[in-house]
């Protein structure tokens, strides 16, 4: 178990957003937490990443307690995220933007070249501002800078955010190169079946709690959608 | 019959993203419009197209048969639109009632003894009436989330703009929320709904519009868009699924689309 | 052949302005924080250049090697002890917070150097100069310092865009909760950036030292031209400082040369004709570092004006606007409903208890120059002045959400508006009022042109502004000049008769004064202003005219300050620039606004009571007074920025000027619940 969630709660002021979760992320496979808008799952991935603390409950990583260790610490303990809405850094260039991801870079098979390998489309982006990249182009700029650091956990914050459907497949295609270097990928993913098509193991979040936790080949479109939509319909 | 809002070819770029896409659609006086669509689809970034918070790099927004996409925000709130945020901004140093008291004294132009009463009916309705002198900051953020409808409410809009305001409520809550939203509709006052709870909206909405990639992909009655392949689409992705064991007993109660 | 010479020295002067502006262009672009203690900075270099010098002998140059590597670390402990507790509050923290630190830097170096001039010898190369063609030659010093200032921004800029250390802080600028999930700490990439910032500008601060002689109330002039050049330049571009530099320098050089006294001034009118017709700078990028919510987009003028046209003619289009909806279908109570009557109840809790002690305490100050002393009257009255420029520092910045350091301009036109009214057979008593009458006026065209800043760069801008109507005024031989004058048409009156009657006059415009702010906080208008105060945006889109409210409350603070102005010449019957138009007042209003608590009507009155025992008891003590005053000001800013009053407040729940609405129909909490347990918004969330 490269991560384990164990009955964390997060808080926003006096808004309660996550209610004892309890998460397991084996080494070397994907998981995948879906759920509607407002379910909590970016504040799960934040409370992995750091960014925010859980006020209940610990966030356990490669056998260590992750509590007091910084978000700026984690990259070299091998956890890196690609955050939602990509989140580029709009005044560095593509080139820059992943070289910023390989800051505390872990050793490993991930440098500028196996990135440009992998996303071919951005290489000749290089020296362009990130901020003038289209969705899908900077979608791939965002996991490369994640690889960037060689991580062991990659954390993947709604993917499939604003993107055409055809973008998205791809995006997730290069999936499979990623996880075949050996990096566990923990994805939050709005788009259901893309989620269960790529996921060993599914869990779904509705308004902070878990109320949907299988293995992904066991799951039928009925309880994905009883879970994501809530009560009733 | 001319519509009440129209928005025409609207186009909104952030750097390199086309967030609307040449988005045009109309709304009659009275009617409640609901949207839905996946995150990042543009749905809000519309609502901060028409209540004057972005401007559009091209297209026009014309209400009440003049064309507003160049007004102030605040201007357009005097002119009958009314919107909630997302994010509620309370005015955290002031009670509840004072912050709807701006919305009734400025939004809508009352004085005294009016405002006083248009507030106090508003609070009633949006059901903080217990709590009209507590101080906003003081306000968890379901009452904040109330406390942004009784603010826009307050302003005596002809259209409602309600973003997102379902969000982390019980299901007691939504029917609450549901019965707030048909009564300000009696009114006769038009709204636009976004929301992700869809069950809330379909009970009360006439006509759904379901937005992807900042364009209309389906526009008309709510349970026929819901149902439609290219909507289930974007939401669940391409649904090719087994059928697993939990299928044959029907769930608890749920219907199989 | 004069002509080329002085633009020559124009391109060469801006290359001190650029050096010194580096360092607050940094800072800004990097943390979004304005350092209003960057001109101070430069001057303890100075100061400490000096210092080794008369201590060891060694040159002027020599001390640049111990000088500016002591400044970076200064840089980086400030930043990360001080500083980054403001990075992420709302822009007015970090403004208080240096401002405080200026204050206190200023002052020391005014008791440990005392208030004389002092210079750095820059040794041969100071003197020598360069033939450059024809009979023009111009100082070796004076291109080196260019060469240096070229230099450092070319190192600024390779730094920025070449070495990882820039990556991290534009990074860290762009989306600092980003850069974290990188691995970058961005405290200490923050920390690195003061380093530099202060380094460049102790450098800058001994060339200077090296050019011009200097004293511990330079800093200043230091801040402003900084300030200026980077305006003029533009956010966020770095050679956009060096140009910055130049037109500032070129516009001191050629405005000396038409009049000598005119330099200073003529840079500052540049850099105001530079705001009216392109706020973003001349050379601005326009990229992610420009701060789009910092700077009002160029509306031109006359779009400005038809929107304050707009304002006055409210009344009538809201009235259309509501009979043109009546035929809508509204939300409203309808006629017959039965439901229960609604009360609102105006009155806070003890205010009427409160409010009658506030009357007997006017009562007793009206007949107390009955009996008490002239020394007495004469400190009430300079206290009553207090009370009301806090007050109005207070609408503008706690209510306006504007924080201004350049109100002084009005205190100091209220003087001489008075002056020239009373020269000119207005008699002194009808004198003051309409003195502040004047000068509520002339702040109408003043705000079209501070309202084109925003946060930080409008707290300087109104700086600027007021230095140039300083400069103006000091120039007028018709009004003093620069020396002053006195206000003769008193002279025949009985002294005790007159302080009296000042005295009289005094107590009844801080009462109307008061009293003032307290209807308009009351009114329809000041609810909107408190809106404003909490959420500028979330006001706006509830209908409220942010513009024409911002607008309105600039100028009545312009008049309290006038009033206040006019007040103090008929009390102390003498005015002179220096101290008419010192920003030191602000200061004060400061001062008195962060004791007595931000944004409520009791709050600077407090704080301008205990400020004036404080003054009273202390300034004996010479300045170290105003130092403890500068450093509780930065802990009051970071730990209380609801000050005294808030604090009772939020014990006790008294309010002697109430100004909400309590609703007190059946069910109903009638005691007012306790206040938020925020701080009042000015200081917690981001103004504009």
């Amino acid at each position: 178990m490269i991560l384990s969630v164990e009955e964390a709660s997060a808080h926003y002021g006096k808004f309660q957003a996550l209610f004892g979760i309890d998460l397991r992320v084996p080494e070397g496979q994907t998981v995948a937490v879906i759920g509607a808008n407002g379910a909590g799952k970016s504040t799960l991935l934040n409370m992995i990443a750091g960014l925010v603390s859980p006020s209940d409950g610990r966030v356990v990583f490669e056998g260590a307690d992750l509590r007091g260790v910084p978000a700026y610490e984690r990259p070299a303990l091998g956890i890196a995220m690609v955050p939602e809405g990509r989140k580029l850094f709009p005044s560095l260039t593509v080139r820059e933007n992943l070289q910023i991801g390989g800051y505390k870079a872990r050793p490993g098979p991930w440098n500028l070249d196996a990135v440009y390998e992998l996303f071919p489309n951005i290489a000749r982006h290089q020296d362009r501002k990130s901020g003038s990249l289209s969705g899908g182009e900077a979608q791939a700029v965002a996991i490369g800078r994640a690889l960037m650091s060689n991580p062991r956990l990659l954390l993947l914050d709604e993917v499939s955010l604003g993107l055409a459907p055809v973008v998205v497949k791809a995006l997730y295609a290069a999936l499979a190169d990623i996880k075949a270097g050996g990096v566990t990928v923990l994805l939050v993913e709005q788009d259901v079946s893309q989620a269960l098509a790529v996921a060993d193991h599914v869990y779904c979040l509705l308004e902070g709690r878990a109320v949907l936790d299988g293995a992904a080949a066991g799951l039928s479109m009925d309880q994905v959608t009883y879970a994501y939509f809530g009560a009733t319909r | 019959m001319t519509a009440l809002l129209a928005l025409d070819g609207l186009h909104k770029r952030f750097g390199g993203v086309t967030v609307i896409d040449g988005l045009s659609t109309e709304l009659h006086e009275g009617e409640v419009l609901g949207i839905v669509g996946p995150n990042g689809a543009g749905k809000t970034t519309l609502f901060n197209l028409i209540s004057g918070e972005l401007a559009p790099d091209a297209g026009t927004v014309t209400f009440d048969g003049r064309d507003i996409t160049a007004a102030r925000v605040s201007t357009r709130c005097r002119a009958g639109i009314g919107r909630t945020h997302q994010m509620p901004l309370p005015f955290s140093g002031m009670t509840v009632f004072e912050n709807v008291l701006v919305g009734a004294a400025h939004g809508a132009g009352r004085r005294k003894r009016a405002a006083y009463g248009a507030c106090e009916r508003v609070l009633a309705l949006t059901g903080l009436a217990g709590r009209a002198n507590t101080a906003a900051g003081n306000l968890g953020l379901l009452d904040r989330k109330r406390l942004e409808m009784a603010r826009a409410l307050a302003t005596e809009p002809r259209l409602l703009l309600l973003d997102e305001v379902a969000g982390g409520l019980t299901d007691p809550e939504v029917a609450e929320l549901v019965a707030t939203v048909r009564a300000v509709h009696n009114e006769g006052v038009a709204i636009i709904w976004i929301e992700h709870i869809v069950h809330a909206l379909t009970s009360v909405v006439g006509r759904l519009l379901c937005i992807a990639a900042g364009r209309v992909l389906a526009d008309g009655d709510p349970v026929a868009v819901m149902a439609s392949p290219q909507v289930r689409q974007v939401y669940l992705g391409n649904i090719d699924l087994p059928p697993g064991p939990g299928n044959a007993s029907g769930g608890a109660g749920e219907d199989t689309p | 052949m004069t002509w080329v010479h002085t633009i020559v020295q124009g391109i060469l002067l801006g290359g001190y302005f650029a050096l010194f502006a580096t360092g607050l262009s940094l800072m800004f672009g990097v943390m979004r924080l304005v350092n209003l203690a960057h001109g101070s900075l430069a001057l303890v270099a100075a100061f400490c250049a000096v210092a080794l010098v008369n201590a060891t002998g060694m040159s002027a140059w020599l001390t640049l090697l111990i000088v500016v590597p002591a400044a970076a670390v200064v840089g980086y402990v400030l930043q990360r002890w001080l500083l980054n507790a403001t990075v992420g509050r709302a822009e007015v923290t970090s403004v208080l917070v240096t401002f405080g630190l200026a204050v206190i830097i200023s002052n020391v170096l005014l008791q440990v150097f005392s208030a004389n001039s002092q210079g750095l010898q820059a040794g041969s190369i100071g003197t020598a100069s360069v033939h450059l063609f024809s009979s023009l030659y111009v100082g070796w010093f004076d291109v080196v310092t260019f060469l240096v200032a070229v230099a450092v921004l070319s190192g600024l800029q390779f730094m920025m865009s070449r070495t990882t250390t820039g990556r991290l802080m534009r990074a860290s600028s762009d989306d600092p909760r980003t850069a974290l999930l990188m691995g970058v700490n961005t405290k200490r990439v923050y920390a690195t950036a003061t380093a530099i910032a202060v380094a460049t500008v102790a450098l800058a601060g001994i060339f200077f030292g090296m050019h011009t002689q200097f004293s511990p109330t330079s800093g200043n002039d230091y801040l402003l031209f900084g300030f200026e050049t980077v305006v003029i330049g533009g956010l966020g571009s770095i050679w956009g400082t060096l140009a910055g530099g130049i037109v500032l320098g070129l516009a001191q050089t050629i405005g000396a040369q038409i009049n000598p006294a005119d330099g200073v001034l003529a840079g500052h009118l540049v850099f105001l004709v530079v705001l009216v017709l392109r706020p973003e700078g001349l050379f601005s990028r326009g990229g992610a570092v420009t701060a789009s919510g910092l700077l009002r987009a160029v509306r031109g003028i006359p779009r400005t004006l038809g929107g304050f046209s707009h304002g006055l003619s409210a009344g009538a289009r809201s009235a259309r606007a509501s009979a043109g909806r009546a035929s809508a279908a509204r939300l409203q109570a309808h006629p017959g409903d039965d439901g229960p009557v609604v009360r609102v109840r105006r009155r806070g809790r003890g205010s009427l208890p409160g409010g009658v002690g506030l009357l007997a305490v006017v009562a007793v100050l009206a007949v107390l120059p009955y009996g008490a002393g002239p020394g007495v009257i004469f400190n009430l009255v300079s206290m009553f002045v207090l009370i009301m420029l806090a007050s109005m520092w207070n609408l503008l910045a706690g209510y306006g959400g504007m924080m201004s350091i350049g109100l002084q301009a009005f205190y100091g036109l209220g003087g001489y508006t008075l002056l020239f009214l009373t020269d000119h057979g207005v008699n002194v008593w009808t004198g003051i009022p309409l003195a502040a009458l004047i000068t509520g006026v002339i702040a109408v065209p003043v705000s079209f042109l501070a309202f084109r800043l925003r946060g930080g760069y409008f707290a300087i801008g109104t700086w600027v502004i007021a230095q140039a109507i300083y400069l103006i005024v000091s120039q007028d031989g018709g009004l003093g000049g620069g020396s002053g004058a006195s206000l003769t048409t008193l002279s025949g009156y009985d002294p005790a008769q007159r302080q009296a009657d000042t005295y009289w006059v005094a107590l009844a415009i801080v009462v109307l004064a008061i009293g003032g702010v307290f209807a308009l906080l009351r009114s329809r208008l000041g609810l909107g202003l408190t809106a404003i105060r909490d959420s500028e945006s979330a006001a706006g889109s509830l209908g409220v005219r942010v513009g024409f409210a911002k607008r309105v409350a600039f100028l009545i603070a312009a008049l309290g300050c006038g009033a206040a102005g006019a007040l103090t010449l008929a009390n102390t019957l003498s005015i002179a620039p220096g101290s008419a138009f010192d920003v030191t007042l602000t200061a004060y209003m400061i001062f008195c606004v962060l004791i007595g608590g931000l944004g409520t009507i009791e709050g600077p009155i407090i704080g301008a009571v205990i400020f004036f025992e404080i003054q009273y008891h202390y300034s004996a003590n010479g300045v170290w007074y105003l130092v403890a005053l500068g450093a509780l000001a930065i802990v009051m800013a970071i730990r209380l920025p609801q000050g005294i009053w808030g604090l009772v407040t939020a014990r006790t729940r008294i309010s002697l000027f109430p100004v909400g609405y309590q609703l007190t129909t059946p069910n109903q909490e009638t005691r007012r619940s306790e206040p938020a347990k925020e701080p009042a918004a000015s200081v917690r969330e981001n103004p504009h």
